[in-house]
């Protein structure tokens, strides 16, 4: 059951001709957090009793395991899910679709924002680090020392961004975004037939996903 | 009546002792292309705010005095209904545009898109746009890969669109090149010839276009001078006030300690005035 998101995810990224990008993405993000996950779960789960390896004093508990694989599923879901949003919806054609629905101009920009900004925020944290590189702060090395580089790094970057934000939301109002009322759009957002049929036999997936992770809960079952 | 009467206007950030503007009484007519000078810090960006309507419409802070444009008193008409009156060209061409479309023909239908304008309309007054800017070879470009100039053509026809009759503009160069800059003041000529008031804010003299015919200065959030560019940009008054003068009228201001400069001759605020200057005073050679 856990799995089956994930797989789904996984079958509609290769639909998309998104498996290769999409992989590598997932491997670069989960594999440290996966290895963290088993050591941490594998060997301090306080469940363990069935004990499959003994090294020194620590032991490593199947049931632990089994608890790290049941998060990693879980994350691989979340992950694959969000990949398939972001790697092929444009935030634009997002907020354009939720306000072709009825949705207001500013829910649909709150709603679809992050992916707006994430690119902004990866280009600016670039330039500060760079920045602060030439004035001699050193952002590589072990782990203290990138710990130390850090707050140089952070404070302009929150102080900019929200500089950055005030002077965006007064560009917006500028240009009408505010305003009530019907909008038009410059755009036909294509929406072709297959992606009607897969919101259509999603929907009811996503109901019984929800009934059945529901159902196993009141059994007690993770 | 003016086009835009500002009377008696004051505002204060909330926590700050000192007035961002304080008693800004000013009238600005059809006609009028005019530059607002001064440090940073002496209010040219609040003043933008506050003509723009966004300073009442963000910031609960007190506010005296009023700003009408057209008649209607901008302090308490909501924001929406001044994008026809009014548009605002940030310093950062970056955060103007919407980062929300493709292309640059999109993000400049972006406004028009809120004013819910009818496909075709749009279509035609995009292109037109673009094409008064330049911008035709860009039309399938995505915005963020533009360069800085590109990016600032772009945000100045995201609101030229709109065709509101007055353009302010927050430091429209300060993030540009000297021929990127040139490039777009050469624009912004094109536009103050068609009837449209242009305002515009600057800290740094030099690069005030030579189009300009009106100079207000700022100090500390009070007008200090306001008048031809060629006198208020040679005033003892406003170098006192710790703004740096233009390097030909520095020059000139040198050569009247050194007599080569008459001292009967009105300071120069450009090349041309400088060198026929100096020529005449005529201790240089003539070169």
């Amino acid at each position: 059951m856990i799995l089956f998101p994930g797989l789904l995810a996984l079958i509609l990224l290769g639909l998309a001709g998104l498996i290769g990008p999409a992989g590598r993405r997932m491997v670069t993000i989960l594999l440290p957090f996966s290895i963290a996950l088993f050591i941490i779960h594998g060997f301090f789960y306080p469940g363990n009793h069935f004990q499959i390896l003994h090294l020194g004093p620590f032991s490593l508990g199947l049931e632990g395991l089994k608890y790290a694989s049941r998060i990693l599923f879980r994350l691989i879901s979340i992950l694959a899910l969000s990949l398939i949003l972001v790697m092929t919806t444009h935030p634009g054609d997002l907020i354009q679709a939720l306000t072709e629905i009825g949705l207001s101009n500013r829910f649909a920009y709150l709603f679809a924002s992050p992916m707006v900004m994430i690119p902004h925020f990866s280009e600016k944290i670039k330039l500060i680090r760079d920045a602060q590189q030439s004035r001699g702060l050193q952002v590589e090395g072990n782990l203290l020392v990138r710990i130390k580089a850090l707050f140089p790094q952070i404070s302009p970057l929150i102080l900019g961004s929200l500089v950055d934000i005030e002077e965006q939301a007064f560009a917006l109002e500028i240009r009408g975004f505010g305003i009530p009322g019907p909008k038009t759009h410059i755009k036909v957002i294509e929406d072709s037939k297959i992606q009607k049929w897969l919101r259509i036999l999603l929907l009811p997936l996503t109901f019984f996903l929800i009934l059945g992770s529901l159902i196993g809960k009141f059994n007690g079952n993770n | 009546m003016a086009t835009i009467e500002i009377s008696g206007f004051s505002f204060s950030y909330k926590g700050m002792k000192a007035p961002a503007l304080d008693e800004l009484n000013i009238q600005i007519n059809p006609g009028d292309v005019l530059a607002v000078i001064g440090l940073n810090g002496s209010g040219k960006t609040t003043f933008c705010l506050a003509l723009s309507g966004l300073l009442s419409q963000f910031y609960q802070s007190e506010i005296k005095g009023s700003i009408t444009i057209f008649g209607q008193n901008i302090l308490n008409t909501p924001i929406e209904n001044l994008h026809t009156k009014i548009s605002l060209l940030m310093q950062n061409p970056v955060n103007q545009l919407t980062r929300m479309r493709f292309t640059v023909f999109e993000e400049i239908a972006f406004g028009l898109e809120n004013l819910g304008v009818d496909r075709e309309e749009m279509t035609s007054r995009v292109m037109r746009v673009m094409t008064q800017m330049g911008l035709d070879d860009l039309k399938d470009r995505s915005p963020s890969t533009l360069s800085g100039g590109q990016q600032q053509k772009l945000a100045l026809a995201s609101i030229l669109v709109l065709d509101a009759p007055i353009l302010l503009m927050d430091e429209p160069v300060a993030m540009l090149d000297p021929q990127a800059s040139q490039e777009f003041f050469s624009l912004l000529h094109n536009i103050s010839l068609s009837g449209k008031i242009v305002i515009l804010t600057e800290n740094k003299l030099e690069n005030i276009p030579p189009f300009i015919n009106r100079v207000v200065a700022l100090s500390e959030g009070k007008i200090i001078l306001d008048g031809k560019p060629e006198d208020v940009l040679t005033a003892p008054v406003l170098f006192d006030a710790g703004v740096r003068p233009m390097i030909y009228t520095e020059t000139a201001l040198r050569g009247l300690k050194s007599n080569l400069w008459a001292a009967d001759r009105r300071l120069p605020i450009n090349l041309t005035d400088a060198k026929q200057g100096f020529q005449s005073g005529s201790n240089l050679p003539n070169t």
